[in-house]
């Protein structure tokens, strides 16, 4: 019943539906809520990839990590295959969806070989069996991601960046997955490697058919390597569309924000964008999220826009898009 | 339950425990180092590799407590229990350190009592921080009720006053050889190690390489043994140290009482005989200075070591205040700026 | 406020918990020393019926009742402040006993700790302060009295300034001639006794503070807060006051749990080793005559003392934190 087949047009694999994150923090005397995530529908197809893009705090890790179950989502549901993800057996859900982490320093264990970092997942998700079952499967798997076979003896530390996060990759790669979810997989890395990465994960698309989500706050690097991009402020969906549509005609105001920061979004090699403005945290969470920093804000936006479809593909939440003569007459309840 | 983690003075108990600082969260500079990184990048290594005067002092000490527990046995001119004709002798070339008061050479006990004396308190040591690391990482592993539950109970073994506790312990139990002693000892000597162990492992239990071991299918178990522990093999160490030192202080205690049998001879067990004969009154002092001295020594031993532990943990507590800034600044340096591939041309195309 | 109330909820929790390890140890321990014990107080026949049976509620002899049954009857001889008969000191009860011994305790023991903390942390702030100075030749003096047996310190002061010198009184709380009293005479006389050990438990206890604090303060001084007001130009002795110590003793106090009750042990050993009529030498009396009821009751009233001492504690923290003071 699953479709086989992979690239944009195929039967999605991962599903969200009104998904949402919710933490309360204990300060104090008083608690405050900080809405990471909310209302979230996101479709990752196989052999295509899904950008989310937005600035620090925005709530793209978040995302991440409740794909792959390391957070419990406070609403909303995960389907993979059409099936609730929460009801799903942990170690059986993880077979098909791998995450690899943003930090290639932090996410290996400094006491541990790249290939007892590769062994475990084998051995785990039952793709080997222990004994030289195991070491021709870490070869394998170290060829994959075009790194030597004989770091598998190597310890973390001993490998360069763009190495480490190779083998992070491979590590994700062990349980055969369909899914891999990406966080800023190359935001910590040096300039000069990322690109060998983001095309090492292309390359991971088309040949094996992997669903990709991957996460960043480099609109121009999604430009290159996605195929939908998905932006997100203050934990909402403010527009989404394909990556070229996205980025060469973005339709809402943060969008084009985030891309008149970006020096040149043809170009690759960009600098982290928006690392300092956190404007997120902060933000109003009834209405527009972004109506503070909005040049365009209006007393409407106090409201939530609706999704607004720009072409077929491509849609943006905000006020702009809808005609005038359909806007809630709105201005009065401003408290 | 009452016992939280998000209380003020439990946490800046904890920052006392880990030879933390005060205060909120330092990014890097305080942070990571408490958690030993036996092998990081970006981080040089050449810190490990100095070791410390004290570090170096208190294994020599160590060193020498260790060989006289083995061949003291051997090496003891008279047989401790002997009687001999000279009574309350001071010091003499027959009685290095003089006769009690039926005659017993006191070097001879003092030799045969150290293999005793260290037997209890490493055992003591090993057991309580066996319970330690099970109660202390397990809790701050798991959270929720069960931490609360078991950061409860060691809160309050922490400030039951142990001695009297033992002293109604062991008044009960029929007087044990060293295992049973050092058990008695360990149940009231692991809280202290415990609160440390979880304080780390509640720092760690969040970070990436273990959320990576999670997804990559790894139980619970396996991540507690073959990733939490390895990161914090120096609190181990530190409460491991900790813990003997209490054990042999204490031990010493109960032997004082008489608590415990006092035919095998240990230094507590010796201080026992001199205080019931009122050595004291009698002006021999060469029968009780020197088994305290003997403690006393070994506790130091394990304090400098301890403190070139603690040092390796919070490099800023070096005495030294240039070594202390060095290694501060090339410890935890952060510096936020991406870091660089030292060779990107490794990776083949 | 919330914070008191939770260190509160803990103390409760303890008390209980103390209560009830009393309750079950004797129930619990494999042989049956309580029942030797009891047989030999009734051959020597020195135990009136009455006293009897509230031994056997005590000690659970009583196999007729169940064991929920007995455990609230402890509670209600708690209530009452029933404790047993002590053996050693029969026919005294066990509370009027330890009525004696406590104030002697809570005296000496009590005003020593408080010197030895405020000692300890001021010098211990000093010597973080000087960091690398002469102060800290200090530190492995420090090292080496932290880990000598409160006794055997008591042991080599007493045959110092004791035995030697001869300033002070060898042993005991007081004269034997004088009567226990409110005068002038007694005071001071039980003044003089108290000095030698409380020097010796000054001395066991002042370095584990001087450490502590040290360590505490070296940390805290290289924070930025401190830098800063460093750079502001304030005066050494506001910055090392009012910034850095006040944050490192912060830690040491909430310590002050895990020390006491190591502080409380030690002292009872000095106690014994000076004859002093406290509740230490009590204990040690009731060592000697396997006097359980006492030996209990002691173990319950020194974890009610340590547990109020650390409730103390915790309202100090909150007087000195600034954050906790805000909303308090
Ligand atoms: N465990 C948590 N407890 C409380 N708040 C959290 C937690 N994790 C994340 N948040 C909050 O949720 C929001 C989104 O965080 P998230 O890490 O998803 O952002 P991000 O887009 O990945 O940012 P970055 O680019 O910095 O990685 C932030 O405001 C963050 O403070
Ligand atoms: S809805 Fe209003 S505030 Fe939000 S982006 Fe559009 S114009 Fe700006
Ligand atoms: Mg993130």
């Amino acid at each position: 019943m699953t479709s086989t087949t992979s690239g944009p047009g195929a039967e999605p694999v991962l599903r969200t539906t009104s998904l949402a994150k919710h933490y309360t923090l204990r300060g104090r005397g008083r608690r405050r809520t900080v809405r990471a995530v909310d209302d979230l529908d996101l479709a990752l197809v196989p052999g295509t990839v899904t950008a989310v893009v937005g600035e620090s705090g925005s709530g793209k890790s978040t995302v991440a990590k409740m794909l792959v179950r390391l957070v419990r989502p406070s609403s909303g549901r995960i389907t993979l295959d059409g099936r609730d993800a929460g009801r799903m057996n942990l170690r059986a859900y993880r077979k098909d969806v791998q995450m690899v982490f943003q930090d290639p320093f932090a996410s290996l264990n400094s006491v541990h070989t790249i290939g007892y970092h590769l062994a475990r997942p084998l051995l785990n998700f039952g793709r080997a069996r222990r004994g030289a079952d195991v070491a021709g499967k870490v070869r394998d798997l170290l060829q994959r991601v075009k790194l030597d076979p004989q770091f598998a003896d190597k310890l973390p530390h001993e490998l360069s960046g763009g190495q480490r996060q190779r083998a992070a990759i491979a590590r994700a790669l062990a349980s055969e997955p369909r899914v891999l979810l990406a966080d800023e997989p190359i935001s910590m890395l040096d300039v000069s490697i990322r690109l060998g990465i983001l095309n090492l994960l292309g390359e991971l698309r088309d040949t094996d058919g992997l669903a990709i989500l991957y996460v960043t706050h480099d609109i121009a690097s999604a430009r290159y390597f996605a195929d939908r991009t998905v932006v997100m402020y203050a934990g909402k969906v403010v527009e989404s569309g394909t990556a070229l549509e996205v980025t060469d005609q973005p339709a809402h105001p943060y969008t084009q924000l985030l891309i008149s920061a970006a020096p040149d979004p043809q170009r690759i090699e960009i600098v982290d964008v928006s690392r300092a403005s956190s404007g997120a945290a902060s933000a109003p969470t009834d209405g527009c999220r972004f109506r503070d920093r909005c040049p365009f804000a209006m007393d409407v936006c106090r409201q939530q826009p609706p999704d607004v479809a720009v072409t077929p593909s491509h849609t943006a939440a905000c006020w702009l898009r809808v005609d005038e003569s359909q806007r809630p007459a709105s201005g009065r309840e401003a408290a | 339950m009452a016992e939280t983690s998000d209380r003020p003075a439990t946490d800046a108990v904890d920052d006392v425990l880990a030879g933390d600082r005060v205060g909120g969260p330092v990014p890097g500079a305080a942070a990571d180092p408490l958690v030993s990184e036996p092998a990081d990048p970006g981080r040089p290594r050449r810190r490990r590799r100095t070791m410390s005067g004290k570090f170096v002092a208190g294994l020599v000490i160590l060193g020498l407590f260790v060989l006289m527990a083995a061949i003291g046995p051997l090496v003891a001119p008279y047989d401790p229990s002997n009687l001999g004709p000279d009574v309350l002798a001071p010091p003499s070339w027959q009685h290095w350190l003089g006769t009690t008061g039926t005659g017993q050479d006191v070097l001879s006990q003092l030799l045969v009592g150290a293999r005793q004396t260290l037997i209890i308190g490493v055992l003591a040591g090993l057991i309580a921080t066996a319970i330690s690391t099970i109660i202390g990482v397990t809790g701050g592993f798991v959270g929720g009720i069960a931490d609360d539950l078991l950061s409860l109970l060691s809160n309050v073994f922490l400030v039951v006053p142990a001695l009297p506790l033992l002293i109604v312990l062991t008044g009960y139990l029929p007087n044990g050889g060293p295992v049973a002693v050092a058990a008695v000892i360990s149940l009231t000597g692991w809280a202290w190690g415990s609160r440390v162990l979880r304080a780390q492992t509640l720092s760690i239990r969040r970070r990436d390489y273990i959320e990576a071991a999670r997804v990559a299918g790894e139980p619970g178990w396996r991540i507690i043994v073959f990733e939490i522990l390895p990161h914090v093999r120096a609190i181990l160490a530190s409460s491991f140290l900790f813990t003997v030192l209490f054990a042999i202080l204490t031990q010493v205690g109960l032997a004082f009482l008489g608590l415990v049998d006092v035919s095998q001879w240990s230094w507590g067990v010796m201080l026992y005989w001199a205080q019931s004969a009122d050595a004291l009154n009698a002006g021999a002092w060469w029968w009780f200075v020197p088994p305290g001295l003997a403690v006393a020594l070994i506790g130091t031993g394990l304090a400098l070591l301890n403190f070139g532990v603690d040092e390796f943990i919070n490099p800023r507590l070096r005495s030294n205040s240039l070594r202390g800034r060095a290694a501060r600044d090339s410890a935890g340096g952060f510096t936020p700026v991406v870091r660089t591939d030292p060779q990107p041309s490794e990776v083949q195309r | 406020m919330k914070f008191l109330l939770r260190r509160l909820g803990f103390t409760l929790i303890t008390a209980w918990a103390a209560i009830s390890i009393n309750f079950f140890l004797p129930r619990l321990m494999p042989g049956d020393p309580v029942q030797l014990m009891v047989a030999r107080l009734q051959q020597q026949g020195a135990v009136s019926p009455n006293a009897m049976q509230a031994m056997q509620v005590a000690f659970g002899l009583d196999d007729h009742t169940s064991l929920i049954v007995q455990y609230f009857q402890y509670w209600g001889q708690l209530f009452r402040g029933d404790l047993g008969r002590s053996i050693t000191f029969y026919p005294s009860s066990v509370s009027e006993v330890i009525g004696q011994a406590l104030p002697w305790t809570l005296v000496l023991v009590g005003v020593s700790t408080v010197i030895s903390f405020l000692l300890g942390t001021v010098l211990g702030a000093f010597i973080g302060w000087r960091r690398g100075s002469w102060a800290e030749t200090i530190l492995p003096l420090s090292t080496f009295l932290s880990s000598v047996p409160y006794f055997w310190m008591g042991l080599i002061v007493i045959s110092l300034f004791g035995a030697k010198l001869g300033w002070f009184p060898l042993s005991g709380g007081f004269d034997q001639g004088i009567d226990p009293s409110w005068s002038s005479d007694f005071v001071s006389n039980a003044l003089y006794h108290a000095v030698l050990p409380a020097i010796t438990i000054v001395l066991s206890s002042v370095a584990s503070w001087i450490l502590g604090m040290r360590n505490m303060m070296v940390t805290v001084m290289d924070e930025d807060y401190v830098l800063v007001a460093q750079a502001k130009g304030l005066s050494r002795l506001r910055v090392l006051s009012a910034y850095a110590a006040r944050n490192a003793v912060l830690p040491s106090i909430a310590g002050f749990a895990l020390s006491i009750s190591f502080v409380v042990s030690g002292s009872l050993l000095v106690e014994i080793v000076f004859s002093y009529p406290g509740i230490g030498y009590s204990l040690y009396q009731a060592v000697n005559n396997e006097d359980f009821p006492l030996m209990q009751g002691i173990f319950l009233i020194i974890t009610f003392a340590v547990l109020l001492a650390n409730l103390v504690a915790d309202v100090a923290y909150v007087l000195l934190d600034p954050r906790t003071r805000q909303d308090a």
